[in-house]
This record gives structure tokens, C-alpha cells and sequence, in this order.
């Protein structure tokens, strides 16, 4: 299971790539699904079990996430609140 | 400075049944071209190429099976000997049947990065390109990796996960040899094949449709 996060813009994602890296966290960079709208076409993906305390992460570095999925087996994304 | 084996010589001079085109010594991409010389002129019957190191008997052995030739490869010592059988059949040398239904998509990435600008971006738009073909019902018959655009294909690239997955569906890889080489990225190559220009220049003009992320 995978943990989606959306930002506002690319720049945030590419900023968001380099901050969790730092902190030894297994994030890629995947294309933003079509069932998911975003106004970036990139989103960052990491394990479903590493997503506590990220936000806080990227609070503190400036970094606000728009949105976060949770990515299935199946590959289906749901929102998460 | 032009230099032919005295195998060739031989070859052209049609004393030989069965010809050896002995190609030990000589520098990417001559063999593969000095073979495809000996095949052209071969109008049926077997033909012997011996080449000394791996790259050029996978080349040449392709460079064989694309013309529509039944190739076998046995290693002796450091050297490997191809034995190329050219059925009567195929006159014109191009491959029969199968890559002729479906459509020919070649992919031909010259660069690491997608599009002109900035660097980071590139990049990121690389492996978004590259991540969505995946995902894609239609694929390309083949990919092939030109000058930076082979570093995606090497060790430590962000998609070689991506290009895995695509070379396990069916997708051909073929890195530059010469890129690789100039990079000094030959040991580093993780998924695909090295490849030369002529593949390269023959998958080009051959292709149905050539995408240039």
C-alpha cells in the first residue's frame, strides 16, 4: 500500500522530494493518475507505513500538502481526510 | 584508415563455400558492418563470423535475425564464433511475419531530460514520460537510449524500475554503446542492451511511427 501526496505546485513537489530523501524516507515521483485532478501533473508516493509525520515535516520546511491518497493493491487511489 | 580482414577478401573472391569472417580485433561498430557486408553478398548457404568480446556477437547476431537469419553462437576460449544460416527464401533480407502486424513504435530518447529548460524539471518530466507508458495500453515496439538519455537506463537512475517493467512487457531497450562508452557508463548499464548506430539507424528508418519525447 502507497501513501500519495498532491501539492500545489511542482516546485513544492520537487521541494518535498529533497526534504524527505534527507530524512532517509523511500519517496518517488510518479505521474499524477487521471482519476485524480490535480493542477500539478507529479505527485510524491511513498510506503503507506512511512506517512506518519510527514506533514509536519513539510509544514516545517514550508511545504503544504494539497491532498493525500491512499494507493490500494489494486492500484486505486482513495482520498484520505 | 579502412581495414578488411582477409576473411572478407576471401569472401568476395566466392572461393569458399562455407566463408569466416574473422572480425577479432576490430572496434565497435566494424564488425557488426563488416558482417552485414558479408551478408549482403551472401546469396545463400552458411556463413562464419568470429568476434572477440560480447557486445559485437550480440550485435551481430541481431544484425542476423533482423535480416531473417538462423543464428548459432558457441564460445571458445575468448572468442565467440557465429555460425549465420541464410534461408534461400529471403531474397530481400527484411524479417518476415510477426513485427509486420502490428504497428512499429520506436520511442528515440536523446537526452535524460524531457523537453528544453530547466534541468530538475527535465527530469522530473522524464520519469513522469516514462512512468505513464506503463501505464499505457499501446506500447512501443522498442526504445532506444542516445547520448545522455542512456544514463536512465544505468545504475542509480530514478526509472530503471519503470524501464524494467517495460523491458519485461515486451519493450526492447537498446543503449548507444558509444554513449555509454563516453560516459563511462558500460559496467553500469542495468536494463536493455548495447547497442550501435546501426541498429540504431536501421530501427529509425524502419520505424511505422517515431516518437520524440
Amino acid at each position: 500500500m502507497k501513501c500519495v501526496l498532491l501539492f500545489k505546485s511542482v516546485h513544492q513537489v520537487m521541494k518535498a522530494e529533497k526534504v524527505l530523501k534527507g530524512k532517509g524516507f523511500t519517496v518517488d515521483l510518479i505521474p499524477v493518475p487521471r482519476e485524480i485532478s490535480s493542477d500539478c501533473g507529479v505527485a510524491v508516493e511513498l510506503p503507506w507505513e512511512e506517512r506518519s509525520g510527514v506533514s509536519s515535516l513539510l509544514g516545517a520546511s514550508g511545504i503544504s500538502v494539497l491532498e493525500t491518497y491512499k494507493r490500494n493493491q489494486q492500484g486505486r487511489f482513495e482520498k484520505e481526510s | 584508415m579502412t581495414y578488411f580482414p582477409e576473411a572478407l577478401k576471401w569472401l568476395i573472391g566466392g572461393k569458399d563455400k562455407m566463408s569466416v569472417i574473422d572480425c577479432r580485433g576490430l572496434a565497435c561498430p566494424q564488425p557488426v558492418m563488416t558482417a552485414k557486408k558479408a551478408l549482403d553478398q551472401l546469396k545463400g548457404g552458411e556463413l562464419i563470423v568470429i568476434v572477440d568480446n560480447t557486445f559485437s556477437s550480440n550485435n551481430v547476431e541481431r544484425l542476423a535475425q533482423s535480416q531473417g537469419c538462423s543464428v548459432e553462437v558457441e564460445s571458445r576460449g575468448e572468442d565467440f564464433y557465429l555460425r549465420i544460416r541464410k534461408g534461400k527464401t529471403s531474397d530481400t533480407g527484411e524479417s518476415p511475419g510477426i513485427e509486420k502486424e502490428v504497428e512499429k513504435i520506436v520511442v528515440y530518447i536523446n537526452s535524460n531530460l524531457l523537453g528544453v529548460g530547466d534541468e530538475a524539471l527535465g527530469l522530473i518530466l522524464m520519469r513522469s514520460f516514462l512512468k505513464t507508458l506503463l501505464d499505457l495500453q499501446t506500447k512501443p515496439l522498442r526504445l532506444i537510449l542516445i547520448n545522455s538519455g542512456v544514463r536512465l537506463a544505468t545504475e542509480g537512475s530514478e526509472v530503471l524500475e519503470a524501464l524494467k517493467k517495460l523491458s519485461g512487457e515486451g519493450v526492447e531497450i537498446l543503449a548507444c554503446g558509444t554513449c555509454l562508452d563516453f560516459y563511462g557508463l558500460k559496467e553500469k548499464l542495468r536494463v536493455g542492451e548495447v547497442s550501435n548506430m546501426y541498429d540504431i539507424a536501421q530501427s529509425l528508418l524502419g520505424a511505422d511511427r517515431l516518437i520524440r519525447p
